[in-house]
Order: C-alpha cells, then sequence, then structure tokens
C-alpha cells in the first residue's frame, strides 16, 4: 500500500492512500483533493506501473516537482517529496511507514547530576591526516575518509538549510539531517531560547513511533554545559536508568552567541556515540545556527512589513473620510490643517454641507492609535454625516453618536468629539462638545481671544445614557473661531515644555483670516523647534469676512 | 513604567495603579481586567493618588472595565484623582460618568447598601 503524507501545505499531516491510479488537483472529484487555488484542478496522475509507482503532471499551471526537480513524468522511490505549489508530498510505502519519525511536543529538563558526562568539545574538529605517515596505511585512509564524510555533510546541510525561511520547518530539515546522518540516532530535539532566554522545544522527533508517556527527558547538567560553556557534550547515560542510550549534545550557535540546543540519542541497547560523531553534530550545530538566525530576522521583517502595510492601509481609509476641500459660503472662509502622526493617530475633521445654508463642522480624536483607531474614525465619520443630516441640533447629533459608540464600540474605545452647526445667513454658531477641547474665538471688535467652555459634555462611548447640551453665539464681522486637537496644545519644546492653550490664543490674535492657520502653524513649528512630534496635529479655522476685508 | 495592585476589601476591589497608564503600559492591565469582570468582582474603586500620567489608551482601559462591569450591575468609582490624570478626567468630563471621591474609603463607602 502506498502513501501520500502532506508535510507541507493546506492539508498538512493528512495521508492520501493511493489507489492504483488517481489524480491530484482541486478538483472535490480528484482521489487526491488539495482544495488549494494555486493547485490545478487535475494537476498530477499517480499510477502503479509494473516498474512501480510513477508520477505524471497533467500540463498544470505551476508544473509538478519530485525532489525538487521539474518533471514531466518521474519514477517514486520510498521518501520521495512531491512539491506542487506550496505542498509538500512525502510518497511512502505501508513497510517504511511503520519506522515513520513521530512528531510529538514534551520535553522535560531534569536537574540534577547527570553521572555519564564523557566528552566534551568546543569547535568542530576535523580528523587530522596523519601525513608523516605512510599514506597506504590503514588508518590515515580512514581519516581521509571520515574527513571527507564530514566535509561533505556540512556542506549538505548548510545547502539544505541556507535557504529555509520558516524556522520550525527548518528544524524539522535539521532533524531530518541528524536522522539520516547520524544512523543509530533513536530520538533527536531541537530546543531554542525564547524572547525571555528560555529554553523551549521547537522540533522534537522520534524515529520508533513509539508512545513517549513522559515525552523526552535531558538533564540539567547536559542543557547547562552546552548552553552556558557553548560546549558539545557526549554523554553514555541518560538521567533515568531505564533510559540508558548515548546522548550527544550541540550548541545551536550564531555570531558567537548560544541560541539554543540540539540533542540526539541512541535507543539503550544501540551502538554509542564517539568523539567524531560529536564534531560533526558541533558542526552541523553551527550551520544550523546561522541558518536560524537568518530564519529569524526572515521572519521579524516580514511581521515588521506586515505592520506597515496595516499602517498604510488605516493611513487611507483615515484619509478617504478626510474632506479634500474647505466648503464655500458667502461671507465666511474656512481653512483646515492636518499632519497625520507616523503612527496613525485618531484624529479627525470634516465639514458638512446641510439644507438652508448651513454647514456641520466637525473635528475629534478617536482614543489609541493604528488600525483599530482608524477604522473607528472612520465609522465615527460616516455616522456623524448621517445623524448631521437626520438630526439637525448638535446636542442630538452628538446623542445619536454616542449610542451608537456605545452600542457596537470595542470597549476600550472612546472619542471626543466637537459639532459645531454654522448658520451662514443668521451667523449663529451652535455647538456642543463631548470632552473634545474647546473653540477658541476670536472676537474683531474687542482684539480678545477666549476658549467657549460652555456645553462641554462626556467623552462619546463612555456611558449610553450621557446627556449632551448645546450654546450658541452670533458671529460678528471679522470674527475668527480655531478649533484644534490636543497635538497642538501638547506639541512639546526641546525643553519638553507644551505648546499650551496660552500661545495658541496668542498666535491667533491678530493673524488675518486668510493666513491664520499658517501662522499658528508657524508659531507651533517654532515652538518644537525641530523635536519629534508624537500626536496629530490637526486645526480648523473659520472666520466671518463679509463687509469689509479682515485685517 | 506602571505598577498596579489588587486588593479585596470586603466586596469590594481596590486597583492601585502607580506610574504612566498609557499607550505602551495599557495592556498590561488587560488581563486583570478580564479577571475582574470573568469572576463578576463588579465593585471596582480606581486608586490613582500615585498615577502620574495617563492618555488616551489609558483612559480607554478604566472605560471599558466600567463599562463591562455595568452590564454586570456594578460600577467602577475613582479615588485620589491628582495632576494630569486629573486634568485628563476634567477635559472629558469623566465625572459624568465616574463618581470621584477623595479617599479609597469614602468610595468604598459608597458601594455599602
Amino acid at each position: 500500500m502506498a502513501k501520500l503524507i502532506t508535510v507541507r501545505g493546506p492539508t498538512r499531516g493528512r495521508e492520501f492512500k493511493l489507489v492504483e491510479d488517481c489524480v491530484l488537483g482541486r478538483s472535490p472529484a480528484c482521489q487526491v483533493y488539495i482544495g488549494d487555488l494555486t493547485i490545478s484542478r487535475e494537476h498530477a496522475r499517480l499510477r502503479s506501473t509494473p516498474e512501480g509507482w510513477t508520477v505524471e503532471d497533467l500540463g498544470s499551471g505551476n508544473g509538478t516537482f519530485v525532489n525538487d526537480l521539474r518533471i514531466t513524468r518521474s519514477l517514486l522511490r520510498r521518501g520521495d517529496e512531491i512539491r506542487i505549489s506550496n505542498c509538500v508530498l512525502r510518497f511512502m510505502t505501508e513497510q517504511e511507514e511503520e519506522q515513520k519519525p513521530r512528531w510529538v511536543n514534551m520535553v522535560t529538563v531534569l536537574a540534577g547530576h547527570e553521572p555519564g558526562l564523557v566528552h566534551t568539545v568546543t569547535q568542530a574538529q576535523l580528523p587530522m591526516p596523519r601525513l608523516h605517515e605512510d599514506p597506504s596505511q590503514a588508518s590515515l585512509r580512514d581519516d581521509l575518509a571520515r574527513s571527507h564524510r564530514m566535509l561533505e555533510t556540512l556542506y549538505a546541510v548548510s545547502n539544505a538549510v541556507a535557504s529555509i525561511l520558516e524556522p520550525k520547518q527548518l528544524f524539522e530539515h535539521i532533524l531530518d539531517y541528524l536522522f539520516s546522518t547520524f544512523p543509530d540516532a533513536d530520538r533527536g530535539f531541537v530546543m531554542v531560547k525564547d524572547e525571555h532566554e528560555q529554553l523551549v522545544p521547537a522540533a522534537i522527533r522520534l524515529r520508533r513511533g513509539e508512545a513517549q508517556a513522559g515525552g523526552l527527558v535531558v538533564s540539567q547538567t547536559v542543557v547547562g554545559e552546552v548552553l552556558e560553556q557553548g560546549r558539545s557534550v557526549l554523554s553514555s547515560a541518560g538521567p533515568r536508568a531505564d533510559r540508558a542510550g548515548t546522548k550527544m549534545c550541540a550548541p545551536l550557535a550564531a555570531q558567537g552567541k548560544t541560541l539554543g540546543i540540539l540533542l540526539i540519542e541512541t535507543r539503550p541497547e544501540g551502538r554509542p556515540f564517539g568523539p567524531d560523531e560529536l564534531d560533526l553534530l558541533t558542526g552541523i550545530g553551527a550551520q544550523a545556527g546561522v541558518a536560524f538566525l537568518n530564519a529569524r530576522m526572515h521572519q521579524q521583517l516580514l511581521r515588521q512589513q506586515r505592520l506597515e502595510q496595516d499602517m498604510q492601509f488605516a493611513r487611507q481609509i483615515q484619509q478617504s473620510f478626510l474632506p479634500a476641500e474647505p466648503p464655500v459660503a458667502a461671507g465666511f472662509h474656512f481653512d483646515r490643517r492636518y499632519h497625520p502622526f507616523y503612527d496613525v493617530g485618531g484624529d479627525f475633521y470634516d465639514f458638512i454641507p446641510l439644507p438652508d445654508q448651513h454647514v456641520g463642522i466637525l473635528i475629534g480624536d478617536v482614543s489609541g492609535k493604528g488600525v483599530s483607531a482608524a477604522l473607528l474614525m472612520a465609522r465615527l465619520t460616516s455616522d456623524m454625516r448621517y445623524f448631521a443630516l437626520s438630526e439637525g441640533s448638535p446636542a442630538r447629533v452628538l446623542q445619536r453618536a454616542n449610542l451608537s459608540l456605545c452600542a457596537s464600540s470595542r470597549d476600550n474605545m472612546f472619542a471626543t468629539v466637537l459639532y459645531l452647526v454654522l448658520d451662514v445667513q443668521r451667523r449663529v454658531l451652535t455647538f456642543s462638545n463631548a470632552g473634545h477641547l474647546p473653540p477658541l474665538l476670536r472676537r474683531a471688535s474687542t482684539g480678545s481671544v477666549a476658549a467657549i467652555d460652555e456645553a462641554t459634555n462626556l467623552a462619546l462611548g463612555v456611558l449610553p445614557e450621557a446627556v449632551f447640551d448645546e450654546f450658541s453665539l452670533e458671529l460678528g464681522t471679522g470674527d475668527s473661531v480655531v478649533l484644534c486637537t490636543d497635538g497642538v496644545v501638547e506639541a512639546k519644546s526641546p525643553t519638553e515644555e507644551e505648546y499650551g492653550f496660552g500661545r495658541l490664543q496668542q498666535a491667533m490674535a491678530t493673524a488675518p483670516a486668510e493666513t491664520l492657520l499658517d501662522l499658528v502653524l508657524k508659531d507651533v513649528q517654532r515652538h518644537t523647534a525641530g523635536s519629534p512630534q508624537y500626536d496629530d496635529i490637526t486645526l480648523v479655522a473659520f472666520s466671518r469676512v463679509d463687509g469689509h476685508p479682515a485685517t | 513604567m506602571l505598577e498596579f495592585n489588587r486588593l479585596s476589601l470586603d466586596d469590594v476591589e481596590v486597583l492601585t495603579l502607580k506610574g504612566n497608564l498609557d499607550a505602551l503600559t495599557a495592556p498590561e492591565l488587560r488581563p486583570t481586567i478580564d479577571e475582574l469582570v470573568a469572576h463578576r468582582k463588579i465593585k471596582v474603586v480606581f486608586d490613582l493618588r500615585d498615577l502620574t500620567l495617563i492618555d488616551s489608551s489609558g483612559v480607554g482601559a478604566i472605560v471599558s472595565l466600567f463599562k463591562r462591569v455595568r452590564m454586570l450591575g456594578g460600577d467602577v468609582k475613582i479615588a485620589c484623582l491628582a495632576n494630569q490624570p486629573k486634568e485628563i478626567f476634567r477635559l472629558l468630563r469623566l465625572d459624568r460618568a465616574f463618581d470621584l471621591f477623595e479617599t479609597v474609603e469614602e468610595a468604598r463607602g459608597r458601594f455599602k447598601k
């Protein structure tokens, strides 16, 4: 009976029993069915022929590979790996399946003395041929042959593992190599240090598939010697009397650091390992260490790239919800500045055209940063547009937005929002504030600038039964209103001093409507003097410019 | 840096926060919040005497616990607000959601029927 065992891919771990003539593909009608879109509907055919099992590519899009060679038709030997797209399937026969190495996930490190510590090495040594001796001597030939074998193995290991960038897969490959290099190895495992410097099992393999009640056991003495001294260890006996095979343990080392350990063990009655084999294991440990370091760096890079993509996505969402242009209304001048912080903060603003020459003006800040903040901000902006049109009154708009946010947002999210409605004809401004910084009003008649603290209510998304009130004021000719987020008032100078409301009020005291925000931003920049910015900076301004031009 | 301490006094849980509760440290509070809710410890007092800084993520953590215990019929009370956190609570008008107290004893006392 022949089988395919999925080593890699969506069906990983699954076995497919092969009937005499079967087709592999992503069509559910296939005997070997793998539902992966990168696999052709009918990808390859497997047949039992008088010469043995064969695999044949059925004109697939991505090809069929046997042991990494692209084939149109190939005879299969036990252990051959068939790769189609991202899937790797190992061809096996029943006979071999009995000895199939099993993966388990249990390792115990026993504290205590290791009785059988017999040999340690710090660096892989090639057996040195004794050149002064007669080259016809058997011992020299042996040495040369061993040297050759060892170099060959190291070369093969380094070739095989250098390009594997997924740590788990890397370790499984390394254990494969250890088992083929050391025919007497019965059990083997790789342990690596996690971010807390704790040793955790990364891959484990048993040659015989016996159930391991207590898992693998290794003594603290061996582990300590390898980890702390960076030495490979050969030990004749295990910490348990019933487990008396020889053990070899080598550091997984790279750039002078020990990243983990490799350990293999013979069966109790098996031929014991010797010093030459310890040398070889040490060499493999060094190769594997470099490969592991590469794989880890690659993983970090991938994570970073994913994070960056998320951020970019969030930024796009956010930008798409901000109005492109400020509105145009007779007798008023609108302006805005938006400087997002790299990390994507939760600032937002909006201008909403309303019936009867009213304009809705919105500024807010969603708690938190990143993708979730951007999504909440996007949701809140569209909610606000809808409520602004259906409700009219700023207090009622915020009330609706609060209920909506309380009902559905993640429990640790809330938002501060300042919502104003400007009646362009009557020049009346009505607003309600949900925990946001108050609007700043500059009166042209007196030249005074003041924060309007009225109608400030609880932030949105905290308490469903929160009530909101609103406040109205009339705008005279030349009057200006500035709205901002805390990124403005909390902008820090090189000496960690916050920009603050006072400076903002001063900066807007005399500026003409058209250049008001430019002057404010310039003043903020002068204050920060190049210090890094930690939050979004958002400013919205509008001025009544009818009658005579503002000065 | 955030240090926090949890103390059960009768059926009231007192959480003492010391240091900064911000985007960096707020996630550290998460498991405790989950545990309180899981064990229906729904009477909670935050002792914020030594809290030096809070940002929106930090407020988010407290708001999160507040919303969840309220769903179970409980409440979160705040004791000993000072410095920057006091200012943030004022700006966000959080006094309209949370009862604020000068001392932990007062806050605890308010839970008694």
